[in-house]
């Protein structure tokens, strides 16, 4: 809808025709001065929806989380200057873990710029390094192709963000051109077939071979071809923190998480394996450890669509560059069955299970709490009742237990999970069971603290009608809580899970283990989270016993949402297994405790 | 550390040779010398010399292919006989009696600009050369051009070839 009656159509009514021409249906965005005139186009156009958020982190995040549960470009809007700024973080998110993006921003007048204007930033240079590219607009005539463009790189190739900035004269000047059609015909590449011969050839003589499966399986919805490829040459897979929802956890051939927070028996076999296929991943140094003594004995196959990301930090001993929807189909035609009773003999002399110890919760009910201490407030009567607060005492729940509980309560609902960053981001990581593409949404390569709840309203929007946990800690949480307002004001059904320990905990863990104890910084107090949602109208329920966690996560998956549960954690626990920065990823610092029964 | 050189063609738009060299930054390499020429109609040609070794050349190639206004990348001197050539700008003092072994394109009171073509190499021999006979004033130089030699070839045959030089 290009305006009523004899209006002419300005750059900002082209802009909003453009966004509807590729598709889009949802935006999430804070108006500003400079970006008064798109939001006056969307005002009058009726859609697409705009989502208000509280700050324009929030709409990056927002915009990415949509993208990754829908296979979509996401969207986010601001204004020029702070507005555009605070998408920074958000788009350094989106660039590390290949998210498509569009953001579009406000700028100041075109014969301004360079004139320090009021709320003037050169974006564009500011966004260089954590975006594809960045469009400045300089013609309004140009907008439908600029915009179509965008959109079409923000998805080719290894995916990521695009900025466009848009002077505000140039959103209000006359349009006279066309809208541009969409093309959505992206080419897919394919690897040679020499390549895809030679690398069947070294998979089909291979006596211990791995595959290790990353986002790119999760972007190309290949999970189906890389079931069929293990299933038929009988081939382990571990899955990274981005390709978790690739390759369902409960599948026989399911090894488990590699890397720093991985599985014994991910990281041991990737070390004994003679043949390790890549499938896209970039072999980030939280999946390597130290890349000199990676894989040491393995001819290291590398699929993936982005040759700028072979290569450069493993060595790369051969190249599938394409497309895993050409790739996997490939090899899986291509490979003859096999069996490997002697290799998966091996490999279960390992644990698959990160293991945890069992609930102390009535051990831990009888010791004294420190002076400090005090009952957390509930405000439906459903926290136990003895219980100090852990934040700052011994706590009865445990992280990992709290996991798998959260794990099966979202597998039983088949709902989506966005985790923040730090010990319950590997809890949940080493605990999910099968996730469908797309509803495992964490920061991976940026480690974006804040990243969950906001990226959750996208999930929630972008997979309407299905459950969306967010699960989150007291740190990451306290970045990005103001968009509880938000989350109120759209409706949205989260399921909030603030796992509070009173610690930033992965940063307290670090500094146990090397920094002998010495908690510089990363102790936390307050708020009163239970308060906190009930002034921003959110129902919520304290936990801090074991025996009420699953009525509790019960009772918020029965609710219309949004909810809240202020879990709260044993302030010192720590994630294992782990790696030691710098040590190869079978150098283990395993959990004191014993371990649970592995698989 | 070794040398890379790269002929990387590129768009003719606003802030594209600022993203080139914002990517060599940002991946802590250097770029030693560097010129810009206009290859065609909206493309531009740049020479890069970038202290690299192999990996880093190899990955600054890619990434800089995968940059959205770049054409295409030209790893000169690693498949294909390079030709490049500089010039060089001298203000060198008269010395009476030793006409000037280059042309001189102007005079000014004792000294005279000179102007001095070569391989990167030449030049540096000559300003050598200059400064140790206590000519030189001052010099500027322009970075270098280069085209692999099949294609200069192939476009335009001439009677230069990789090794022969139009002045020394």
């Amino acid at each position: 809808m290009m305006g009523t009656r004899t209006r002419t159509p300005t750059g900002a009514d082209a802009l909003c025709q453009a966004l509807l021409d590729e598709g889009v249906d949802v935006v999430f965005g804070h108006p500003g001065g400079a970006i008064l005139p798109f939001y006056d186009a969307l005002f009058r156009a009726g859609s697409p929806r705009h989502v208000l958020v509280r700050h324009e982190q929030a709409a990056a995040h927002a915009a990415d989380g949509y993208a990754r549960a829908t296979g979509r470009v996401g969207v986010c809007i601001a204004t020029s200057g702070p507005g555009a700024t605070n998408l920074v973080t958000g788009l350094a998110t989106a660039s590390m873990d290949s998210v498509p993006m569009v953001a579009i921003t406000g700028q100041v007048a075109s014969t301004s710029l360079g004139a320090e204007a009021f709320q003037e930033t050169d974006i564009i240079g500011v966004t260089m390094a954590v975006t594809k590219h960045g469009f400045l607009v300089e013609q309004v005539q140009d907008i439908p192709a600029i915009v179509a463009e965008a959109f079409r790189l923000a998805a080719a190739g290894r995916p990521g963000p695009v900025l466009i900035d848009v002077p505000k004269n140039l959103q209000q000047a006359a349009f006279a051109g066309a809208s541009r059609p969409t093309n959505d015909s992206r080419p897919v590449s394919a690897p040679g077939t020499a390549e895809l011969d030679d690398a069947v050839r070294l998979l089909a003589t291979a006596q211990r071979p791995v595959i290790m499966a990353g986002r790119g399986v999760v972007l190309s919805r290949t999970t189906q071809a890389l079931m069929a490829l293990s299933e038929r040459a009988d081939l382990p897979v571990s899955t990274t923190l981005l390709g978790l929802d690739g390759f369902p956890a409960s599948h026989p051939n399911a090894i488990g998480l590699p890397g720093m927070h991985g599985t014994q028996r991910a990281n041991h076999a990737i070390q004994e394996a003679d043949v390790v296929l890549g499938l896209g991943l970039r072999f980030d140094d939280r999946v390597t450890g130290d890349v000199q003594r990676f894989a040491p004995h393995a001819v290291i196959i590398h699929a993936n669509i982005d040759a700028a990301s072979v290569g450069r930090t493993v060595r790369a001993d051969r190249v599938l560059l394409g497309d895993l929807r050409c790739t996997l189909p490939a090899l899986v035609q291509r490979l003859p069955a096999a069996r490997r009773r002697d290799w998966w003999a091996r490999l279960r002399a390992w644990p698959r299970d990160a293991g945890a110890p069992g609930c102390t919760c009535a051990a831990v009910a009888t010791d004294d709490a420190e002076p400090d201490d005090h009952a957390g407030p509930s405000l439906d009567g459903t926290s136990c009742p003895t219980a100090p607060n852990p934040a700052v005492g011994r706590g009865r729940l445990h992280g990992r237990e709290v996991a798998r509980a959260l794990a099966r309560q979202i597998a039983a609902a088949g709902a989506a999970v966005t985790t923040d960053v730090g010990q319950h981001q590997m809890w949940i990581a080493q605990e999910l069971l099968d996730a469908a593409p797309g509803t495992h949404i964490t920061s991976g390569g940026l480690g974006t603290m804040g990243f969950a709840l906001p990226a959750a309203m996208g999930v929630a929007i972008g997979l309407s009608g299905r459950s969306v946990w967010v699960v989150v800690g007291d740190g990451g949480f306290q970045m990005t809580l103001q968009e509880l307002a938000t989350v109120v004001q759209e409706g949205l059904p989260l399921r909030i899970a603030v796992c509070n320990n009173g610690y930033l905990g992965m940063v307290r863990q670090w500094q146990e283990m090397f920094y002998q104890r010495r908690y510089s910084g990363t102790r936390l107090t307050g708020p009163d989270l239970a308060t906190l949602a009930a002034a921003y109208g959110v129902p919520s329920r304290t936990v801090a016993c074991a025996t009420q966690l699953d009525p509790a996560l019960r009772w918020a998956e029965a609710q219309p949402g949004p909810v809240l549960l202020d879990l709260q954690l044993e302030p010192e626990e720590n994630v294992y297994p782990m790696v030691r920065p710098g040590a190869p990823i079978d150098d283990l610092i395993l959990n004191p405790a014993p371990m649970s029964a592995t698989s | 550390v070794n040398d890379a050189l790269l002929l990387t063609r590129v768009r003719d738009r606003r802030g594209a040779l600022e993203r080139v060299f914002g990517l060599i930054r940002r991946r802590a390499l250097r770029a030693r010398r560097v010129s810009v020429t206009t290859a065609s109609d909206g493309v531009l040609e740049l020479v890069l010399r970038v202290d690299a070794d192999e990996r880093a050349r190899v990955r600054l190639a890619r990434e800089l292919n995968g940059l959205h206004d770049v054409i295409d990348i030209t790893e000169l001197g690693a498949t294909a006989t390079v030709l490049t050539r500089e010039l060089a700008l001298a203000h060198v003092a008269v010395v009476p009696g030793h006409p000037a072994s280059w042309p001189v394109l102007a005079t000014a009171g004792d000294t005279e600009l000179l102007e001095i073509t070569g391989t990167p190499e030449q030049i540096d021999d000559t300003l050598t050369r200059l400064q140790l006979s206590g000519v030189l004033r001052s010099f500027v130089r322009s970075g270098e051009v280069a085209e692999p030699y099949s294609l200069r070839a192939r476009r335009a045959p001439s009677n230069l070839t990789p090794t022969t030089e139009r002045r020394t």
